[in-house]
């Protein structure tokens, strides 16, 4: 058991001349909350979707708790306990809250779904969705269409399909964005208490709410990891200041 | 909106005209196009599970319902088997080629898999109507294709095999709506609408296309056979493009991805077909022609327009009973 859960060896993914990510090394303690930040266009979402098996068309290689899944693809990815939020919504919009809830659930109880109607199956399931619904504030809704919900809420929604499998990792792109003002502390709470007891990468550019989650945070620009530390010391970071900190505040 | 109760209000009018229409006295003209209506609704439902379900456009769909023909043909003329095992050979088959067409079709999406699809299945028409002249008769096709044989009942008879037909239509639309509502329907349904997702919560995406296209190509196969026993004849007609391309037309006009739409669209394509037909020889330009508006100014289909009408008036109804109590 290595206490190293994901691990990156020189991964480069190039557009054409581009290269979205330059030769990244980096190892990502199990257990820990990391920060990813940088400018639009760092390669953060890239490197989510190198190591979520999005992006297979990368040089370097990958290890997740040891084993090499350069070429696992996602869905096994996901079995190894990798589990992922993206940038833009992406919820079985037109299938209501419970259903949405529901398909997540088939997953963490069978590998095999049945081809009938599987009422003792169904109430396997019922537990874990009731579960989630509380979780993620979504009980009063759960008969709701998924794409009528209001942009906060679905995240919500995706935040718990994200987490129904249990994943030791969490990779979460930009959880916060199009959050409404009101709901920005909510989400945040409910980020937090989610990301006890695992692996988790965050991109997010609400400065107050990423120096708060994280324990360790990782500043990309240009597709380069450019600095790794503490929230405190990376508020202070000349080079960061530079490249981020002080373009988001002009 | 409650989809199943709208089945049902449906479902139910169509199965009283089924089970009455034997008693009407109606002629054998009238009970061989109810019988072949069912048979194309059994075809269209079976597409429907890649077309609607998927939300993939296969151009392939007649090599399965040609091949159930000639399955049948076969197995009952040359192999002297009896009529079911003719019937589990061709849904063996349509499963098959649908299992071989996979691993070229679904490596690739959007209109290249339709022009995969349509590639193979017109490769196998060439070759029915040519190279394999020995077994498929070629463009003559294969007379004599058998009627089932059920304990001395002679289904030679229509109204027999009405209801020969409709019993089988019967227990594929049961098997459908239980798909539909079972787990693995659920994970298809979830893989139309945000395939990522799907995927990234685990699911092998590529392996549960692949189960559904097998399950589509089998029930074609069925459906094919039952043609073939019909009209007691194949031909490779049955595996040219223009029959893939008329139950695409016929899905889109009753409303893809819905329980009753594909069985409807067949109903008003075939009703159609033989009214304009009785009337002038340019009929199916006519038809092309009100395909054409039906998909201008019902997009969903007959019945999906139906469906979110009634949708629409349920939500209303609730609105207004919630504003009174
Ligand atoms: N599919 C793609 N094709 C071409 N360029 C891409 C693609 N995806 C991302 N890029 C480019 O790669 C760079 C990194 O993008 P991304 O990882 O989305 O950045 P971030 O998430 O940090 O804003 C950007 O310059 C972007 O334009
Ligand atoms: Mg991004």
């Amino acid at each position: 058991m290595s206490d190293i859960a994901l691990k990156c060896d020189g991964v480069t993914v190039s557009y054409g001349a581009l290269n979205a990510i330059d030769d990244v090394s980096h190892s990502f303690a199990q257990g820990r909350i990391y920060g990813l930040i940088g400018p639009n266009g760092a390669g953060k979402t890239t490197l989510l979707n190198v190591l979520a098996g999005r992006q297979m068309r990368h040089r370097g290689s990958i290890h997740c708790f040891g084993a090499d899944i350069t070429r696992t693809p996602p869905h096994e990815r996901a079995h190894l306990g990798i589990g992922r939020s993206f940038q833009i919504t992406k919820i079985f919009a037109e299938m209501t809250v419970l259903d949405n809830l529901r398909i997540a659930a088939q997953i963490k109880h069978s590998r095999f779904q049945p081809f009938w109607i599987a009422p003792r199956y169904e109430r396997r399931l019922a537990g874990d969705i009731d579960a989630m619904l509380e979780l993620t504030g979504l009980s009063a809704r759960r008969d709701d269409i998924a794409g009528t919900l209001s942009y906060g809420l679905q995240r919500a929604l995706e935040l718990g399909i994200t987490l129904m499998p249990d994943p030791r990792i969490l990779l979460l792109d930009e959880p916060l964005a199009g959050v409404g003002q009101h709901e920005i502390a909510s989400s945040t709470r409910l980020i937090k208490a989610v990301s006890a007891g695992r692996t988790v990468l965050l991109i997010e550019h609400n400065m107050d709410a990423i120096m708060s989650l994280s324990e360790e945070i990782v500043v990309m620009s240009n597709g380069r990891v450019i600095a790794v530390g503490a929230p405190e010391q990376i508020r202070n970071d000349a080079t960061v200041r530079s490249v981020y900190l002080g373009e988001e505040e002009s | 909106m409650n989809a199943s109760r709208f089945d049902l209000w449906l479902g139910l009018p169509l199965a009283a005209i089924a089970l009455l229409l034997p008693f009407t006295g109606p002629s054998d003209f009238m009970l061989n196009l109810a019988t072949l209506v069912m048979i194309w609704a059994v075809f269209a439902i079976g597409f429907d599970f890649v077309f609607g379900l998927l939300g993939m456009v296969s151009f392939g769909h007649a090599s399965f319902l040609g091949l159930g023909g000639y399955a049948l043909a076969l197995a009952t003329q040359m192999w002297g088997l009896p009529f079911c095992a003719g019937v589990s050979l061709a849904i063996v088959a349509g499963a098959l080629c649908a299992w071989l067409f996979s691993f070229f079709a679904l490596r690739v999406s959007g209109i290249f898999f339709a022009l995969v699809t349509l590639a193979l299945s017109q490769l196998l028409y060439i070759l029915a109507d040519s190279k394999l002249r020995a077994w498929t008769g070629g463009a003559d096709g294969l007379p004599g294709v058998a009627r089932p044989g059920l304990g001395g009942i002679d289904f030679f008879d229509s109204t027999l095999f009405y209801w020969y037909v409709l019993a089988v239509f019967a227990l594929v639309m049961a098997a459908v709506v239980v798909l539909r509502r079972s787990p693995f329907g659920r994970v298809i349904a979830g893989i139309r609408q945000n395939e990522t997702r799907a995927e990234q919560l685990g699911f092998d995406v590529h392996r549960y296309k692949q189960i559904t296209f097998i399950v589509s190509g089998g029930i074609s196969g069925l459906a094919g056979a039952l043609l073939a026993s019909l009209l007691m004849y194949v031909n490779p007609q049955m595996l040219h493009w223009t029959t893939s391309g008329d139950v695409i037309i016929m899905t889109l006009l009753g409303g893809a991805g819905t329980l009753w739409g594909p069985v409807i669209g067949v109903l008003a394509f075939e009703v159609l077909k033989e009214w304009l037909s009785g009337w002038t020889q340019y009929w199916y330009g006519i038809l092309g022609l009100i395909f054409i508006l039906a998909t201008l100014f019902f997009p969903k289909g007959i019945v999906g327009e139906l469906q979110e009408r009634y949708g629409q008036w349920r939500d209303k109804a609730a609105r207004r009973d919630g504003r009174i109590s």
